[in-house]
């Protein structure tokens, strides 16, 4: 499934060509740590001073922000990135032949994650693509009969913003609530459907908070009024089971980085039967059934689809594994450190997601505290501006909650030590910044922090 | 002991043996654990088929390991801040991890 070509050489020849090769890199890795200058490394400029090999770097807990390429998908990407360069819209030759197959490969290997057929599988450039394809694209598609369009509070920014954009254009929207918990009321959403609307888009699992939405009763709402039905599954592809037809999605963004998978690549699902027609926004030679234009990128696509067939094989283990990782990083955070929440619905949760408030301390200053300790808050998007998320502010959270929350991403590498790590340093460092906290001291004394007048200065 | 059962366990053997190869931590610790856990399921199974076809998964993914394995001491150097602190890793290898 993932290499063919050693194979070819056979099993003796592979086996001392291995060996060789461990030989080889011995050597290689010695003179590597020992101060030699590489001189075909085109990241640096010869001639500048080369930092030290190797640096110590901190323990990696951001899996909704990306998540490392598994060497498995390395692996099945590699004959693309070194022989097989062909193009594969080049009809006429084996380099076009051999990559198009590569590439229907993949085609079915990500349609198997989600249960669709390989034909209903486009190619994007990330998910964010497929996210403004699908939005745009359906909306401008059916401008003529329908201009509503549904989605929540706490979608992704770029599902909120081609939402923007589209009143701008004219398009009507409704951001649906959500509960305490993250969830959409259904009857809300019912109420909201209008015979003029044309997309309901709902995300299956939040990237910041990790709660999972109950898709297959909006995909049946959606599928008895003849709405379309769209979902970035951008955190939940490979992560949480999905069924196209048993859930009733009629679009689904899918993203190559999330799944152990390369960065740059997506999918976006459309639906066949019933057919779902939709305007491209990338136009041109009529690639990938017109809906996206452009040569698709072979050794990323064959290494998405690598990803997607190691995730369907891998799901219930992965899953077993972050839930264990997940109930020990949370028990054991809150069985030592008072005053945290878990943001999001406890029954209706991704473990691999735990989004948690600490009173009384400031979020921001808790990250730079666990500086070893790759964490984020909020969510990479919004992190380059200093409001707090609009998610956690869509929850009910309070400012002061909203701007203490951090976010730990359990992947499938992550490890128990870490986790231990972790706990042990979030415990230290938040009684640490408690201690220093008027705020904390007020609150021990007993002052409700709520009564308080506030002079101005 | 049967062939069948010598040749999985010389198969577990190379295999843990290539996942220890690997230079990155986080990498290492997952095949480590992943290759006991795939080895055990497979000790415990019954059917001689599905035995087969899992030895036949276990060889691929052998081959991609060692491969895999020479690629990351090629290109990773980094270390993590766990490997050089005692108190969480001790640098034995734990199947639990």
């Amino acid at each position: 499934m993932f290499s063919r070509s050693l194979r070819v050489l056979g099993a003796r020849a592979n086996r001392r060509a291995l060996s060789a090769c461990y030989l080889r890199t011995r050597c290689l890795s010695t003179t590597l740590n020992s101060q030699a200058e590489p001189v075909t490394n085109h990241n640096v400029p010869v001639g500048e001073s080369i930092p030290a090999q190797s640096s110590v770097m901190p323990i990696y807990l951001d899996a909704q922000a990306t998540t490392p390429l598994d060497p498995r998908v390395l692996d099945a990407m590699m004959p693309y990135m070194t022989e097989n360069y062909g193009n594969p819209h080049s009809r006429t030759h084996k380099y076009g032949w051999e990559t198009e197959k590569a590439v229907d490969i993949a085609r079915e290997q990500i349609a198997n994650l989600i249960g669709a057929h390989p034909k209903e599988i486009i190619f994007t450039s990330g998910a964010t693509e497929s996210n403004n394809t699908s939005i745009k694209g359906v909306a401008r598609f059916y401008k003529g009969k329908k201009n509503h369009i549904i989605t929540s509070q706490t979608e992704h920014k770029c599902i909120l913003d081609s939402c923007r954009v589209l009143q701008e254009e004219g398009f009507e929207v409704t951001y649906l609530p959500v509960n305490k918990g993250g969830i959409i009321d259904l009857n809300e959403l019912k109420a909201a459907i209008r015979p003029t609307t044309a997309l309901v888009s709902i995300m299956a699992v939040n990237n910041e908070i990790g709660v999972i939405q109950d898709l297959k009763e909006i995909g049946k709402i959606c599928h008895e009024n003849r709405v379309f039905f769209h979902t970035d599954g951008a955190q939940a592809a490979g992560k949480i089971p999905l069924n196209v037809n048993d859930m009733n999605i009629d679009l689904m963004s899918i993203s190559g980085h999330k799944l152990y998978g390369p960065k740059g690549v997506g999918a976006l699902y459309v639906r066949r039967r019933p057919r779902v027609r939709l305007e491209p926004i990338i136009t041109g030679g009529g690639q990938e059934r017109g809906i996206r234009s452009g040569t698709v990128p072979s050794s990323l696509v064959v290494g998405m689809g690598a990803a997607a067939a190691l995730s369907a094989r891998e799901l219930d283990y992965d899953y077993q594994h972050i839930s264990k990782l997940s109930r020990r990083l949370v028990d054991g955070i809150q069985s030592r450190v008072s005053h945290v929440v878990r943001n999001g619905d406890p029954n209706h949760i991704y473990p691999g997601c735990v989004n948690l408030s600490f009173s009384f301390v400031e979020g921001e200053s808790l990250l730079m505290a666990l500086k070893n300790v790759a964490l984020s808050s909020g969510s990479a998007c919004t992190s380059a501006s200093l409001e707090p998320s609009y998610v956690l502010r869509a929850l009910g959270a309070e400012d002061d909650m909203a701007h203490s929350s951090i976010r730990f991403g359990l992947g499938r590498f992550t490890t128990e030590s870490e986790v231990d790590y972790v706990v042990d340093n979030v415990q230290a460092h938040v009684n640490r910044l408690r201690d220093m906290s008027p705020l904390w001291e007020m609150h021990q004394e007993g002052i409700d922090i709520k009564s308080i007048q506030w002079s101005q200065h | 002991m049967s062939t069948r059962q010598s040749e999985i366990l010389r198969l577990y053997r190379s295999s843990l043996r290539a996942a220890q190869r690997f230079e990155t931590y986080n990498f290492r610790k997952y095949f480590y654990r992943r290759t006991h856990d795939r080895f055990h399921a497979m000790w415990e199974e019954a059917d001689a088929q599905k035995v087969g076809k899992a030895m036949a998964e276990a060889r691929a993914e052998l081959e991609v390991m060692q491969r895999q394995g020479i690629l990351n001491k090629m290109f990773a150097h980094n270390r993590t801040v766990i490997e050089s602190d005692p108190q969480y890793a001790s640098g034995a290898p734990r199947f639990s991890e």
